[in-house]
């Protein structure tokens, strides 16, 4: 059996493993699953992790785990929303103010690694400190003034719902499918992430694709920023590193894509992921397992098992 | 070189042990000096300056009658906790005084750390918020080693032990809380006086400490009332409440209402609700966010209550009382206790007088604060206190009227909302 | 005479205190194959990587093609025609073939900012097409292909930037019998075009054979050069060892001799793709070689063996005890040990020091009973293996990365070594180690012999497996061919006749 059939079989058992989950789920809630209005909402739910994830997937392919994401979401979120409604910019502030944002926060965290030499993870949390305190000075002096800790985007959400939301992500996939796997700065990323020396040897330039990559994904974490900020109407201020409880889904998402990686590539991987882990905590509730509790202990039980299935044949350590 | 580094590390770490130990003692040797110093130069009350007085009935203080006062909020990006702790901030500003205010950024096991900080800081006194029972007595114990006064804001323990080990606390000056348990009971009966059976509960994580009573309350209330909980959702966030409203709702399509325990939550399920293109249910929340009471009348959102979060304001006026000589004590001497602090309704008819009263401007002016204490107002003792929140003076339609008297607001504006003032 | 292509005056290089690279002055002309020969550690791939623009000289000039020559980098080498397949740098196995082949050059595959992956691969295809360098799957990733294919790959990417100088740096040592065959035939096909070749191999045979002049390097001085034609075999080893290489080399004795007791026994080992129905014994003082074709399994072999292979069905046991050996921990218990190919992915651990990886396979042994280690036996062992062994370090807390190849090799394998061994499985023992090095190894084989160790001894190297086994077992089509004896078979005729 060649290559390419061996892994249309594997891309085969893994639809109808998940296509055989969804049915077995659907007969255990009576029906409720697989309801036209059910599934539009699943989706809907998979539309945030997704973007955050396709935007993790530039960044951290290259080496650099940012965990300052979720602070980045929340802040240029909520910057977007102010540009918006409190200074009157409409959809351009929304969307070029929250993406503007994105991109230089998601710069200002890479670039403290990149150039400073600091482990990515030890300056993403560093930087995530420091973008939740910006947003928590801002929520301190607007609750004395405003009689709200956070700006409600009352106006400009049709980008949080039904259709305009699917049609993004459908863009955004599209968009992140060609730039990581069709592009050269995509390859790039990639070599770097698989083999730094090689990719070095070839005169690929390290540090500008790695913050070409942070571009990148900062504009996907930026476009989850604007959903999540329309959806939902605000984005509360955290402290203490509770920013990054915003992109915990997102991880998870990552980290199944990662799973299965060898069979489908990450894009495609995490919108299969994206669409599985919000279908659980939909089962989950439908089936009236706890929130708070129980579903999260589901969740946590799901990605390990993902993990040990991807690897199952595999002997050795895997990191 | 190698032997340098493992030299230097040995040092490193025997260093940092030696600084650690020191912070898990009571205070530094400059801080006991200081505190002695204090005792020794401080007047009592501002009001009877010549008596000096170091015993713990009296109060610290310090010449100027001016003070550094230590408050701790839970975190940031609640509007609740926020306005708890500006409340606390806008009385300590308005007796002149000098806040430090402190993040516990969402752990408790911070909130002792942030105290021993604030007293290391030089604080005369502390508006302690803590949720934690098992805690009450350790930081009861580190303000009596600091000689520190405190006063209990929002939170209050349960335990008749811990009560009176903490009553018979010298520094511990009194506590204010509110009825956490009567939002929850106010909403239940309020649902059940609009024939509301069936409700889906969406609260802030499991075991959070404001939510938890409120949902207790209410819980018990309702169903011993004949309601029905379809289904209690806790998350961490309000953008997450909405997805699990929005899931719960495809299981539980038609409640009656929702009742979102934090005004975060009320405003989440109004979108839920518009997402699942549910028309006939209806929100109830408690917390009075600007944008949960905008929500008023215009959307499924049918009630929202609150106390403003005064418990803040009122127990700064208690610790101030005590650093200003005038400590405000029960008729057995004992320090203040109130646990009964009640909400008040804003209805959708007097939301902009609402905001234009308690957002645009405070509910109490500055003058009208510092007529909390006996220092300004001889008359004001232990008993005006418990009147004033007897008769929740602090309510909107009491703060109304007092706006009517000072003339910011007509008679005909107040009677356009059922407030007759003629 | 052909024109110069390449020369070097005085090229120095230093790591630290060590000098890679003293006074260097080499003539290299086209068409030709120039040969680097030298121990490990004695400059040659420090040389090459020069050449190549890899590491920055700290003295002397190059010329290529009578001009001053000094590249910033690898990429900048191949605009000028000098390429590489280095001996350490590897593929990045995430991406799939073709983009390797064209990585750092994707955008010539790209319009309107997408990369035409077919394109790529047809590209790729054509590249190994041109010089005849066999077929490579290209719809896979690249961790999936074997180390041969790997390193074909990267011969193939070396020829994709159309070079007139190739540096060849230890590329045969990964290649099999029938692979290397191949890379013969394109060295003559590229040396016939007018382009060059600068080898560098560990294997003195095949220097003797394919280079047309060789230059000997030790401790970074150049000691030697001149044509092939006036070198003898002996004369080369002397050159670059300093010394007589003493003692034997292969074993002398043309006979099939261990004890009866079978140690290992395999029944009918088999693993999907990879290996049939392989059923053997390994017997007490036994060498029993291993040899194949690329492809024929003889390296799923060892992994099996091991029991690292997915799907493994098959017995693999101890005869004696009637132990199962399903996995390493088995294979460990059972007093075996495993060496694989590829050292320094599967068998080192690169970043730590040497004694930790001395130790790491004693630590079960050298603990207390509540698990916990004495640092003074651990130190101990470590530095009495160096020892033993002659590790060339600057101690025990020398980073196994820094190591050259020989040393490395010598860590991996004595740290086994020292153990009470009942038999070893050892797959390519002596790739990319050097005459000297190699020897030793042989010697330590020979002792293991004599003290009774079973060596399972699979090679890519047809005189390896005919100098030191008593018999071989020659692999085809990933099922055993046919097992010869040290008494009559062994002529390197009759096992090619066997293999293919």
């Amino acid at each position: 059996m060649g290559v390419k059939m061996r892994k249309l079989k594997k891309q085969m058992i893994l639809l109808g493993c998940i296509g055989a989950i969804f049915v077995i789920s659907n007969m255990a809630v009576d029906g409720r699953l697989l309801t036209w209005n059910n599934m539009k909402i699943i989706i809907t739910h998979a539309i945030f992790p997704s973007f955050v994830s396709w935007g993790m997937m530039f960044i951290f392919t290259s080496g650099l785990i940012d965990l300052s994401i979720g602070a980045n979401i929340l802040l240029s979120a909520n910057i977007g929303a102010i540009c918006a409604m409190d200074l009157g910019m409409g959809y351009f502030g929304l969307i070029g103010m929250t993406l503007i944002s994105a991109v230089i926060l998601e710069q200002l965290s890479v670039n403290c690694s990149v150039n400073l030499k600091i482990p990515s993870w030890i300056s993403g949390l560093g930087m995530a400190l420091i973008f939740e305190a910006i947003l928590t000075f801002y929520s301190t002096i607007r609750s004395k003034t405003e009689g709200s800790s956070n700006i409600t985007l009352v106006n400009y959400r049709e980008m949080g719902s039904m259709p305009y939301m699917a049609i993004i992500w459908i863009i955004g996939f599209a968009a992140a499918y060609i730039i990581f796997n069709r592009s050269t700065l995509g390859l790039n990323i990639r070599a770097i992430g698989g083999n730094e020396g090689v990719a070095k040897a070839m005169g690929i330039n390290m540090k500008k694709t790695m913050l070409s990559g942070a571009v990148v994904g900062a504009l996907f974490i930026g476009m989850a920023a604007i959903i999540q900020e329309s959806y939902a109407g605000k984005l509360a201020s955290t402290s203490g590193l509770g920013s990054l409880s915003t992109i915990f889904k997102s991880l998870a998402t990552v980290l199944l894509a990662q799973s299965f990686e060898r069979v489908v590539s990450m894009p495609v991987g995490i919108i299969f992921s994206a669409v599985f882990v919000t279908s659980l905590f939909n089962v989950l509730t439908l089936i009236g397992v706890p929130s708070g509790t129980g579903q999260e202990m589901c969740l946590g039980a799901i990605v390990i098992l993902c993990g040990i299935i991807s690897h199952w044949r595999y002997k050795g350590v895997v990191k | 070189m190698k032997n340098f580094s493992k030299l230097f590390s040995i040092l490193l770490v025997l260093t940092m042990t030696v600084l650690m130990l020191s912070g898990c003692s009571g205070k530094k040797a400059s801080e006991d000096a200081q505190t002695r110093d204090d005792a020794e130069t401080t007047a009592a009350p501002a009001g009877n300056q010549s008596e000096e007085s170091t015993d713990s009935d009296g109060a610290s203080g310090n010449t100027s009658g001016t003070y550094k006062i230590g408050y701790n909020y839970f975190g940031s990006g609640s509007y609740a906790l926020l306005s708890l702790a500006n409340n606390s901030k806008v009385a300590i500003d308005a007796f002149g005084n000098e806040a430090v205010g402190m993040d516990d950024e969402f752990s408790v096991e911070k909130i002792v750390q942030d105290i021993e900080n604030m007293i290391s800081s030089g604080a005369d006194g502390l508006i302690i918020w803590l949720p934690a029972e098992s805690l009450y007595l350790t930081v009861a114990d580190i303000c009596k080693q600091a000689e520190v006064p405190f006063v209990l804001n929002d939170k209050i323990p349960s335990d008749e032990s811990i009560i009176k080990e903490l009553k018979a606390n010298p520094y511990f000056v009194g506590a204010v809380s509110p009825a956490n348990s009567v939002y929850g009971e106010a909403i239940a009966q309020y649902a059940l006086s609009q024939n509301l059976k069936t409700c889906i509960i969406s609260s802030s994580g499991v075991g959070d400490a404001s939510d938890t009573p409120r949902l207790e309350a209410f819980t018990k209330a309702f169903t011993e009332g004949g309601g029905e909980i379809l289904a209690e959702l806790h998350a961490d966030a309000a953008d997450a409440a909405q997805g699990q409203l929005e899931d719960t709702l495809v299981a539980n399509p038609d409640p009656d209402f929702i009742y979102g325990v934090g005004s975060d939550f009320g405003i989440a399920a109004v979108s839920a609700l518009e997402n699942a293109g549910n028309t006939r249910a209806v929100v109830l929340t408690s917390g009075l966010d600007k944008q949960a009471l905008s929500l008023l009348g215009n959307s499924p959102m049918k009630m929202v209550n609150g106390d403003f979060w005064i418990c803040g304001m009122l127990s700064a006026v208690v610790l101030q009382n005590y650093l200003d000589g005038t400590p405000l004590k029960d008729a057995n001497g004992g320090p203040v206790w109130v646990d009964n602090v009640m909400p008040f309704e804003v209805p959708a008819d007097k939301y902009d007088l609402y905001t234009r009263f308690f957002l645009d401007e405070y509910c109490y002016s500055n003058d009208e604060i510092k007529q909390m204490s006996g220092k300004y107002n001889p008359d004001f003792n232990y008993d005006a206190f418990i009147k004033l929140i007897q008769d929740q003076d602090y309510s909107l339609d009491k703060r109304l009227i007092q706006k009517y008297k000072e003339s910011k607001v007509t008679a005909d504006e107040l009677k356009a909302v059922g407030i007759d003032v003629d | 005479m052909a024109e110069e292509i390449l020369k070097t005056e005085n090229l120095s290089k230093s790591f630290g205190a060590t000098k890679a690279n003293k006074n260097i002055n080499i003539t290299i002309h086209s068409g030709s194959v120039f040969g680097l020969a030298g121990e490990n550690g004695s400059g040659k791939s420090t040389l090459a990587s020069i050449i190549c623009g890899i590491q920055k000289r700290d003295g002397g000039i190059i010329y290529k093609d009578g001009n001053e020559y000094n590249p910033a980098n690898l990429i900048e080498a191949n605009r000028l025609h000098v390429s590489m397949v280095v001996q350490e740098l590897g593929v990045v196995g995430s991406l799939p073939p073709a983009i390797n082949m064209f990585l750092g050059r994707t955008d010539e595959f790209t319009t309107g900012g997408i990369v035409n992956l077919n394109k790529m691969e047809e590209a790729a295809n054509k590249q190994l097409k041109k010089w005849d360098l066999g077929s490579i799957p290209m719809d896979c990733m690249t961790e999936e292909l074997s180390i041969e294919q790997r390193k074909i790959l990267e011969l193939a990417r070396a020829l994709s930037t159309d070079p007139d100088f190739l540096v060849l740096d230890e590329i045969s040592q990964a290649l099999s019998h029938d692979r290397r065959e191949i890379l013969y035939r394109f060295i003559k096909r590229f040396t016939k075009e007018g382009k060059t070749i600068l080898m560098v191999t560990h294997d003195l045979d095949e220097m003797m054979e394919i280079c047309d002049t060789i230059a000997v390097l030790r401790d970074g001085e150049m000691i030697e050069t001149k044509p092939t034609s006036e070198f003898t075999i002996n004369e080369l080893k002397r050159k670059m060892i300093g010394r007589e290489i003493s003692g034997e080399y292969y074993r002398s004795d043309w006979k099939e001799e261990y004890q009866e007791e079978v140690i290992l026994e395999v029944e009918n080992l088999t693993v999907p793709d990879q290996l049939k129905d392989i059923s053997f014994q390994l017997h007490k003082g036994e060498i029993l070689g291993v040899c194949g074709l690329s492809d024929a399994g003889i390296h799923s072999l060892g992994r099996a063996l091991f029991g690292m292979s997915e799907r493994r069905t098959g017995k693999v046991c101890v005869k004696t005890t009637k132990a199962l050996l399903n996995k390493p921990k088995d294979v460990i218990k059972a007093g075996g040990a495993y060496l694989s190919k590829d050292r320094d992915l599967d068998g080192l651990m690169l970043d730590a020091s040497l004694g930790s990886n001395l130790a790491v396979p004693s630590v079960s042994d050298l603990s207390g009973r509540l698990g916990f280690l004495n640092p003074r036996e651990v130190k101990n062992l470590a530095e009495e293996i160096k020892d033993s062994f002659e590790i060339k370090a600057t101690g025990i807390e020398h980073i196994v990365k820094s190591l050259s190849g020989g040393n490395r090799q010598k860590v991996n394998l004595s740290r086994w070594l020292v153990k009470d061994l009942k038999f070893i499985i050892l797959d390519c023992p002596t790739r990319g180690v050097d005459i000297g090095v190699k020897a030793y190894i042989y010697n330590i084989l020979k002792k293991a012999k004599k003290e009774g160790i079973g060596i399972l001894l699979i090679s890519d190297e047809l005189s390896e497996t005919i100098g030191m086994s008593d018999r071989i077992m020659i692999m085809r089509d990933r099922r055993i061919a046919g097992i010869l004896s040290r008494n009559t078979d062994f002529t390197e005729d009759k096992i090619i006749e066997v293999m293919l």
